[in-house]
């Protein structure tokens, strides 16, 4: 059906900690100057990208995804949804503190298929730009302490990053994306957010968002484990690949083209190219 | 694309890509050719 690639149009969301950097950096037409997120490669309910070429123009990445399976190599009897989504994070201010269930937590409690297991590429960062990755306490009953005391500053493991960093963000991390960061996710096509700690900010309006302390509690992982990730290279005609992480729910790489690269074969079901 | 600009052949039509562009390859699709000076997050399930 598709001799050619599938284009997208992003879907963009506003956040209290947005800005404006998806327009002067990507040259996006956002709505406004509280732009989070653009949600590039979507087929999730609350924000599906829609396609901009070949026979599917207007509709739906979802729609592609439950009617044309065949672009997917999507067997028959699978009826789960599109299984990824990408964005662009321009965190013009701190992101909150938060934690997300995996797919076990999220099917039972959420009555959704996914968890969200993430990663981040760092496009680019202000000098001392920080990242919350992981927590300090030793023992569940450590991490409830803390966490009602409100101790974030023992709490919180935080750590600076530069624009080329990689990141990857199972499911039970705590996590924050810090003011500065522009940031690539790749992620489990879910929208489950537990939020810990909101910097105690107020809308517009004066209202706080909310907090869901129980089940943030419930779903982190105790102690913090850190995720490193061996990372393989290669370079094939003048394009060099380095995986960034092979999990069980994504695979991503870097590449850099620097010329010609002929011949490429899509060895995968589909592939994703941001 | 996260940076730079390139060209995308596939099936002898050529498609110009550029910072801020994003796609998928669908399956089945031929072997495809790249040109340029480009940077990609690329990721499949």
């Amino acid at each position: 059906m598709y001799k050619e690639p599938i284009f997208l149009q992003p879907k963009f969301q506003e956040r209290i900690w947005g800005g404006k950097k998806l327009h002067t950096e990507f040259n996006y037409t956002i709505p406004n100057d509280q732009t989070g997120e653009a949600w590039v490669i979507s087929a999730h309910p609350n924000g599906p990208s829609v396609i901009k070429n070949g026979p599917l123009a207007g509709k739906t990445l979802a729609d592609a995804w439950n009617d044309h399976g065949e672009l997917f190599n999507k067997s028959k009897d699978n009826h789960e949804e599109y299984p990824l989504l990408v964005k662009i994070l321009d965190a013009n201010d701190d992101l909150s503190v938060q934690v997300h269930p995996n797919d076990t937590y999220a099917c039972e409690v959420e009555g959704v298929p996914y968890g969200k297991t993430e990663c981040w590429y760092v496009l680019s960062a202000e000098p001392g730009a920080e990242l919350v990755i992981g927590h300090h306490a030793k023992t569940k009953d450590e991490l409830t302490a803390m966490v009602e005391n409100q101790n974030w500053d023992t709490f919180l493991r935080r750590v600076k990053v530069t624009a080329g960093d990689f990141v990857y963000v199972p499911s039970g991390t705590i996590h924050a994306i810090g003011k500065g960061i522009v940031i690539l996710e790749t992620q489990q096509s879910s929208d489950i957010t537990y939020r810990v700690y909101d910097y105690d900010r107020t809308d517009s309006v004066g209202n706080k968002r909310e907090l869901h302390l129980d089940r943030a509690i419930e779903v982190t992982e105790v102690p913090h484990q850190d995720a490193d990730k061996e990372q393989s290279v290669s370079t094939v005609h003048q394009l060099t690949v380095k995986k960034l992480v092979e999990e069980k729910y994504f695979t991503v790489y870097h590449w850099h083209l620097f010329g010609q690269a002929s011949e490429l074969k899509l060895n995968q079901d589909f592939l994703q190219l941001v | 694309m996260i940076d730079g600009e390139a060209t995308l052949t596939v099936d002898g039509k050529t498609f110009e890509v550029e910072k801020g562009s994003h796609f998928i390859l669908p399956h089945g699709l031929s072997d495809y050719d790249l040109s340029g000076d480009a940077e990609f997050i690329v990721s499949h399930v």
